[in-house]
């Protein structure tokens, strides 16, 4: 089975990129969870400011994987999917969620904060702000960087679920009791894939064999961030650490 | 019935077991459903003081052991009986919150190690529990995720990747979740009564199911039983809104739609419906408007469990389908607990008794948070 990589982008505390290009949203900052506030996207989406910080670096790395596959504008719902894989999905809301329960009552509960303890509430964003109606869900492993999504995204385009898949891996980045050392703040990589088509540009082919061996431009790939490290040179942010083991 | 003219063959469902507040056994379930009995009733496992309700469906004899979370108290009752695997089963769980007893100790300050509570730490340890050859992976969709958590395992096994997938769900009661849902507004402050024109909000429940899908040719090996097969399953996106279904039950339509073309039949296969069917104003409305848009004038049951079991919310589907194999063995449907005054909308496919079942497929649909929306279609299997 074989598919076109239509587009990428990610996002880091400190630094973010779509397509070839790095630092195309950067959002420098010393406090992880800090950056996301920063993060604007065009045209506006009413609803980003009341996003929790990691559903939003989420929806920025897939937005920015969609703008450079040439799909981010759109006037009618379309056939578009996404898988996302996350390790720690959105602790650090849940324990800002609890915590204020325990603080201040049960009766001070905020709906709104507990929606996003959902780890699929950025794609209920996502999917309003791009118009996508294909399938949508989130896989929790213990190295979101695998390449368990994109086996899932290529099997559901050649069962013709989706017309193109946004597959991806976004996390909390949290430390503490849930992680080893300090916080690593919220990150996000997506990349937008299509089945392979003769007739368009893509930014090269990605390659499932019977083994579930995965190449990328002819050469094997063990993890997201091989793919993306072969696609776009500029990315150069630390994801070793990060979640699982990339 | 209509001659299937699926793309590939369906899926066997090798073992199927469900634990509820109503029974530790798929049995003990599908009997006190069949009498119209409900597990719901006031919660004691923390207080609802501050909340909307105090209503839920707890299985009463659930408790921590030490520090380990009560999920797994809940797996030990769930695989009772659950046949031995091959190592290259692939395990996929599906569960909203999982372990969420562990994260509340932690805020709490009663617990210093969260990992217990992190999902991925779970599924690897409900793996190695199986003698599994590969930690597996969880599903979250929101209410839907088992029934979508089934749909990839299908896919799995239908694109020829896997030969057997583990499905397991799961989901607790918890104060966490509990908090939620009455601030969200839409917990009923009495039993939860689906499609009832009064209606006024679910009620959450917890419990477990477990399955082992098959592909075709193994149905038959030592210790698989031919329970029943799902024809066609389908996932789709509202794109609408973050909390609320899309009120014209589109992005369920397009669910059912891709189910019954992967199925390879069209609506007249289909001769009774397992309804998510919460409780809430919403989505029952939104269910029944879909269901009149694809079955038109036919009026094929529809039922819900949820008036018997409570939402468990990442579990619901598994529960569900597990109700619907049952049913397809017994030729009966259970009736909806909980309703007295059937919604308009339902005119027709309400009902207060157990239903004798046409032949025919069962439809399990299951739709949640952030528009997200699931369909499988079951058949019968090859047990007398």
């Amino acid at each position: 089975m074989k598919v076109d990589l239509l587009g990428a982008g990610w996002a880091l505390p400190a630094d973010g990129g779509t397509g070839k290009r790095a630092r195309a949203f950067a959002f420098a900052s010393r406090r992880p969870a800090e950056g996301a506030t920063r993060i604007r996207l065009d045209p506006p989406y009413p609803r980003l400011a009341r996003m929790n910080p990691v559903s939003r670096v989420a929806l920025a790395a897939l937005v920015g994987a969609m703008k450079t596959a040439g799909l981010a504008s759109w006037r009618r719902k379309r056939d578009i999917g996404i898988v996302a894989a996350t390790r720690t999905g959105c602790l650090n809301t849940d324990m800002d969620y609890f915590k204020e329960i325990l603080a201040q009552g049960g009766a001070s509960a905020s709906p709104h904060l507990f929606a996003y303890t959902l780890p699929s509430a950025f794609m209920g964003d996502a999917s309003i702000y791009l118009g996508l109606v294909g399938p949508a869900f989130v896989i929790q492993e213990e190295d979101p960087f695998s390449l368990t999504g994109l086996t899932l995204a290529v099997d559901l385009l050649f069962m013709g679920d989706a017309r193109f898949m946004g597959v991806g891996a976004w996390d909390d980045g949290l430390g503490g009791p849930f992680g080893s050392g300090k916080d690593s703040g919220p990150h996000a990589l997506f990349m937008v894939i299509g089945k392979a088509d003769e007739n368009r540009t893509g930014h090269g082919p990605i390659q499932m064999t019977r083994g579930d061996a995965v190449l990328f431009r002819g050469k094997p790939v063990m993890s997201l961030v091989d793919i993306f490290r072969a696609y776009a040179p500029p990315f150069h942010g630390d994801w070793r650490g990060r979640s699982g083991n990339p | 019935m209509e001659k299937p003219t699926a793309s590939h063959p369906a899926i066997w469902v090798t073992h199927a077991a469900a634990v509820t507040a109503l029974g530790d056994t798929l049995d003990a379930t599908w009997n006190r459903l069949m009498e119209g009995r409900t597990a719901i009733r006031r919660i004691r496992r923390f207080s609802t003081a501050p909340y909307a309700s105090h209503m839920g469906a707890c299985i009463e004899d659930l408790k921590p052991e030490g520090s380990a979370s009560m999920i797994h108290g809940l797996m030990d009752r769930v695989l009772e009986g659950f046949p031995p695997l091959p190592r290259d089963t692939l395990l996929i769980t599906a569960t909203t919150k999982g372990p969420v007893d562990v994260l509340e100790r932690v805020c709490r300050g009663q617990a210093s190690d969260g990992k217990a509570g992190l999902i991925p730490h779970f599924v690897k340890t409900l793996s190695q529990r199986l003698g599994l050859g590969s930690p597996g992976f969880n599903v979250s969709a929101a209410c839907a995720s088992a029934t979508v958590a089934r749909a990839q395992a299908c896919g799995r096994i239908a694109s020829g990747r896997v030969k057997q997938v583990a499905v397991i769900c799961a989901e607790m009661v918890s104060e966490f979740v509990f908090s939620g849902f009455s601030a969200l507004q839409i917990l009923s402050d009495r039993p939860c009564a689906p499609f009832d024109r009064n209606r006024k909000g679910l009620s959450l429940g917890e419990g477990a199911a477990a399955f082992v899908l098959t592909a075709p040719g193994r149905e038959e090996s030592p210790g698989a039983l031919p329970l029943a097969k799902i024809h066609g399953w389908g996932v789709a996106s509202d794109a609408e809104h973050i909390t609320s279904p899309a009120p014209d039950g589109s992005g369920l339509i397009r669910a059912i739609a891709r189910a019954l073309e992967v199925a390879g039949v069209g609506p007249g296969a289909i001769s009774a419906i397992n309804a998510h069917g919460t409780g809430t104003v919403y989505n029952d409305r939104m269910e029944l408007v879909a269901f009149n848009s694809l079955f038109k004038k036919r009026k094929i049951p529809v039922h819900s469990v949820k008036g018997a079991v409570g939402h468990t919310l990442g579990a619901a589907g598994g529960i569900e389908s597990a109700v619907s194999i049952k049913a397809l063995q017994k030729r009966r449907l259970p009736p909806t607990v909980g309703l007295r005054v059937p919604d308009p909308l339902g005119k027709g496919r309400l009902f207060f008794e157990p239903v004798p079942l046409s032949p025919g497929y069962i439809l399990s649909t299951n739709s949640g948070f952030s528009g997200m929306n699931a369909a499988l279609i079951i058949g019968g299997g090859n047990l007398p």
